[in-house]
């Protein structure tokens, strides 16, 4: 039973490592938590669905739309809502986000309403088997695809110019810019990329979970505890963490009570904020007030 | 000086609105004129469980807008306010209480979740608002029975018990070994306890597992495990939809196929929409009919073109008929308290309502003590990717 | 001299009579919204405390609420004790209660902090959930009818009046507790924590000061809650809601405390005029919760765009603006 629940906890932890990716990746270009990433995988999430359902198209070429739609989507956020405040108080732009993620959620619910729908997908029903062990498809599509989108981001990052600038804007706003980077440019690069990291996670989950209003804030928290554990500031570690929660929820569930699972990721949000605040493998020193 | 102007238009049209919000709660009368009659409601409009309260409410307002074409009830047309709960206490209070105080409703019907239901008698119950026809069921509904609270629907315990009692009969389920998961609350435990309470009959039956879940969950990989793991046949899920499809994919992600059995919370065909053919061969036990099995009984063809009528675009499924049900109990009552209508006079007719007929659940009789407008269930499977009465 | 203090005098006698007497005029449905609106309003002065002045962000507020009010339902029905000495009590357990998430906020800052006071709420709201037997879970608890001396108090207007009872001494102790050692140093701690410290203010005693007052707000508010709805559940303690009393508080104004009362109205009027506005141009068929997220998404951007230091700020601008016309001179009351 434990290599069962580990393996089901291996694919919820790659949408929680995505995420979390997203996450910490707006957090070190702008120095602010998106609370609207949840908002972004659930908008990717409909928009497959619209796509997939009005153009019939396959679900691959589905795929490929939706994640750029939703990166523009990202980008246009950006634009309108995080500039203006990008300069002022923590809170402002905190609360900021937390406003364009009721806006979409109230938008979501007002286009395509709060029935929970199914996300159509070639891989559903099917199963991979060894011995007693089974794995859905889908569970292995999401943990396929999310290992290369991973893989092209640590390519991006490590090799072309635009991830190196986004590395010298992370660690350093006013260097950077005194060396000619474009932040402002930088920025909104980051929000896309993000938008598109988000978008994979919710297009590759929903199958499984179903599409609805809510399924994005839930996701959030999950990926935010993820990115602490990890130690938020660290992309590695965000990817780590998120593995690491989805398999630690999943064995904790199977042997505790169901109370006390829902609240796994947040008793491990305290514990590792309290104890070690900079997370697994984040660098001393990151606290901001 | 932009930001001062912002906020002083701001500011003025908060208090412009509560003032006229003010002069428009103190107009009123109590929900009866000589033209119209405000019936309100509650459902769950919004949350996983949406397409309840958004059916329901469409084949309500559908009758009641047929009934005021064709004249309205002794002259008077139905103004028909419906609310939302999100399947939330809370929420329902609230929503009650602004239908009573501040839109003055005559009465309440169709309401949706017991749990709601319970929570927002505190506030209909004291203001003497009867509640017609919810659209929901809990043993706690009509024990002990409240003179303003008329429901029709078959319990949760009862549709179990109804469920074991023919399984008992059939050879091949008469020794089966039952897990169950529900939802950890009222409503779930009902079904769970129906479901105990039958089995306990039957001592070639047993139940052996048993598992529950938050209300809103969704991950049930553990608690379907376990179910597996206790060498359990068949599956009771006492839930609502959503949640009923995934614990059933999950199932079948682990390669389980125990039989699924479900409660009229959940027989419907968006189980079958959500949870494909992992659904096959699944029993659901209802108290109203499953519309895409029956199309072509006179009832169901006379309920489709009336909603059909104006809202073209809108599936005939349980909810629906649901809320086509309720309202036509509702208007029945409201005809025979005659045209001097009051609270009390609804009360009487429907006190003497007996065997009335929808044709979409049993016969409706209430009495002097009796609250419980309908005994007996429906029991369905799916057979070939449809639901299928099973005789 | 004594001119512009008779003034003010007649002006405050004034506003206590309209507020003594609005209840009678208005409808039940009105007066309980605005009873809600103070019991928020006191959760959001307790919130201020801690955040407007001490600086520490915090999105628990509402776990407090929900503590103090499942603490005086307790109270209430298991040792029957009256609303009057249930509420206060609750506030107190509360208080002592805050010290679970006050001790550990000592050793983060900032977004850390805030990040933990919504794990501290999730993982309250599964207890509150899950302890079936204490706290009735996801069904709820009921309270029986608060009285006074064998006078049964639960209609909206008898709350009214306790309610206002309530918002007028929390305002009153609020403002007197600022003014006086403890709220200067909280005050210092909000505004730079070093140089308190380099001042010799102990930084330590005095947040879990702050935490401990902001509990005792928040318990109140919970417990007036819990005696007035008659009923409780978890869903009455969402984080949606602490969200909301977090933009009341930025709305009415950052660290002030007549704010509070506006960022009270404010969380609880919202809804209903965003429902109006919804009804009479978008028409019944729209759902109206949808609406409302939409409207109250994009009004708290435009909020964090346009009106940063919240409205109370703007009142006063306002007023001594107003004054300057009416003499010459500093201002008047700080």
């Amino acid at each position: 039973m434990l290599i069962q629940l580990i393996t089901g906890g291996l694919a919820i932890g790659s949408v929680y490592a995505l995420i979390a990716l997203a996450l910490v990746l707006i957090y070190k270009g702008s120095r602010l938590l998106n609370l609207a990433q949840g908002e972004l995988v659930t908008i990717a999430a409909y928009f497959s669905l619209a796509i997939l359902t009005q153009a019939r198209l396959p679900y691959l070429a589905g795929l490929v739309p939706a994640v750029i739609l939703a990166g523009v989507f990202a980008l246009i956020v950006e634009r309108i809502v995080i500039r203006p405040v990008v300069s002022s108080e923590e809170w402002s732009i905190l609360l900021a986000t937390w406003g364009v993620s009721i806006t979409i959620r109230g938008l979501i619910g007002l286009i395509w309403g709060h029935e929970p729908r199914p996300l159509p997908s070639p891989f559903t029903g099917q199963h991979l088997h060894w011995g007693a062990y089974a794995l859905s498809a889908q569970e292995m599509v999401i943990i396929v695809t999310s290992l290369f989108m991973l893989l092209i981001f640590y390519l991006f990052f490590k090799g072309t110019k635009a991830g190196l600038a986004m590395q010298v804007v992370a660690d350093n706003q006013m260097g950077a810019s005194l060396c000619g980077i474009s932040v402002g440019r930088i920025n909104a690069l980051t929000w896309m990329i993000s938008g598109m990291v988000a978008a994979v996670a919710g297009i590759t989950i929903s199958p499984i979970f179903f599409l609805q209003v809510e399924m994005g804030f839930e996701l959030l928290l999950s990926a935010f505890s993820a990115a602490v554990l990890g130690g938020f500031g660290s992309i590695v570690g965000a990817i780590i963490g998120g593995y690491l929660l989805g398999i630690i929820q999943a064995v904790t569930g199977g042997y505790m009570p169901e109370a006390i699972k829902s609240s796994v990721p947040f008793a491990l949000l305290i514990l590792v904020l309290v104890i070690r605040p900079t997370g697994l493998f984040g660098k001393a020193g990151v606290e901001k007030k | 000086m932009k930001k001062s102007l912002l906020v002083t238009v701001i500011s003025g049209i908060i208090v412009g609105l509560g003032c006229l919000g003010i002069s428009l709660a103190m107009a009123g009368d109590p929900g009866v004129t000589k033209t119209t009659i405000k019936i309100g409601s509650n459902m769950i409009l919004t949350g996983s469980a949406a397409y309840w309260g958004q059916g329901s409410d469409k084949g309500a307002r559908a009758y009641y807008t047929y009934i005021n074409e064709m004249g309205g009830i002794h002259g008077r047309k139905i103004e028909f306010i419906n609310s939302d709960s999100q399947f939330k206490p809370a929420q329902a209070v609230a929503a009650i209480k602004k239908l009573i105080e501040k839109d003055e409703i005559f009465i309440l019907m169709g309401m949706q979740s017991s749990v709601c239901i319970l929570a927002a008698e505190k506030v209909f119950g004291e203001a003497g608002v009867p509640l017609i026809a919810p659209i929901t069921m809990h043993r706690q509904l009509v024990d002990p029975p409240r003179k303003y609270l008329f429901v029709v629907f078959t319990e949760y315990w009862d549709q179990a018990q109804y469920m074991v009692d023919y399984m008992a009969k059939e050879a091949r389920w008469k020794n089966l070994k039952f897990a169950v998961i529900y939802q950890d609350d009222d409503f779930g435990k009902e079904g769970l306890a129906g479901l105990e309470d039958g089995v306990k009959k039957y001592p070639s039956m047993q139940v052996v597992a048993k598992e529950s879940f938050a209300p809103g969950a969704k991950d049930f990989s553990s608690q379907v495990l376990k179910c597996k793991q206790s060498g359990a046949q068949g599956l009771f899920l006492s839930c609502v939809t959503a949640q009923a499809a995934m614990m059933i994919k999950e199932a079948e992600k682990i390669g389980w196929k125990p039989l699924f059995m479900v409660h009229s919370a959940t027989a419907d065909d968006k189980l079958i929409e959500l949870a494909g053919p992992a659904t096959e061969g699944a029993l659901g036990v209802t108290n109203v009919v499953i519309p895409s099995s029956e199309k072509d009984s006179p009832p169901v063809k006379k309920a489709t073109e009336i909603i059909h009528k104006y809202y073209p675009d809108q599936a005939i499924d349980v909810p629906t008929i649901d809320g086509i049900a309720m309202a036509m109990i509702t208007v029945e009552g409201l005809k025979k308290a005659g045209p001097d209508l009051t609270r009390v006079k609804l009360i009487e007719a429907l006190e003497n309502m007996k065997n009335f007929e929808t044709g979409l659940v049993p016969p409706v009789t209430f009495g002097p003590n009796n609250r419980q407008g309908c005994r007996g269930a429906l029991l369905y499977q799916i057979q070939g990717g449809k639901f299928v009465r099973l005789k | 001299m004594n001119a512009p203090l008779n003034r003010n005098r007649i002006l405050w006698a004034l506003l206590a009579i309209c507020l003594l007497l609005i209840p009678l005029g208005m409808s039940n449905y009105l007066t309980y919204l605005i009873n809600l609106s103070g019991i928020y309003a006191i959760a959001i002065i307790g919130l201020n405390i801690l955040m407007g002045r001490g600086g520490q962000m915090f999105f628990g507020p509402v776990a407090l609420m929900a503590m103090g009010a499942y603490g005086a339902a307790s109270l209430a029905n298991h040792l029957n004790f009256p609303f009057y000495i249930s509420i206060p009590l609750s506030g107190v357990i509360t208080s002592i209660l805050s010290l679970t998430i006050a001790f550990p906020a000592l050793r983060l800052r900032g977004l850390y902090l805030a990040m933990v006071s919504v794990g501290y709420h999730f993982i309250l709201e599964q207890i509150i959930g899950g302890w079936d037997s204490f706290t009735g879970g996801y069904n709820g608890l009921n309270l029986k009818k608060a009285s006074l001396g064998g006078i049964q108090l639960a209609s909206d207007k008898a709350f009214y009046y306790i309610i206002l009872l309530a918002v007028v001494l929390c305002f009153l102790g609020a403002r007197n507790l600022m003014k006086m050692r403890v709220g200067r140093a909280i005050w210092a701690l909000g505004q730079d924590p070093v140089a308190a410290s380099i001042q010799g203010i102990n930084v330590t005693s005095y947040k879990i000061a702050a935490f401990m007052v902001c509990a005792f707000y928040c318990g109140i508010s919970g417990g007036l809650l819990a005696h007035y709805l008659r009923y409780i559940t978890p869903y009455h303690f969402t984080i949606a809601i602490a969200i909301m009393l977090l933009v009341g508080m930025i709305v009415g104004g950052w660290g002030s405390l007549g704010g509070s009362i506006m960022g009270g109205f404010f969380v609880t009027f919202l809804p209903e005029v965003i429902g109006f506005f919804k009804d009479s141009f978008l028409g019944a068929s729209v759902a109206l919760y949808d609406a409302q997220e939409t409207i109250s998404g994009i009004l708290i951007i435009v909020v964090v765009i346009f009106i940063p230091k919240g409205l109370a700020e703007w009142v006063k601008e306002f007023k001594s603006r107003w004054s300057y016309h009416q003499r010459e001179g500093g201002d008047s009351d700080r």
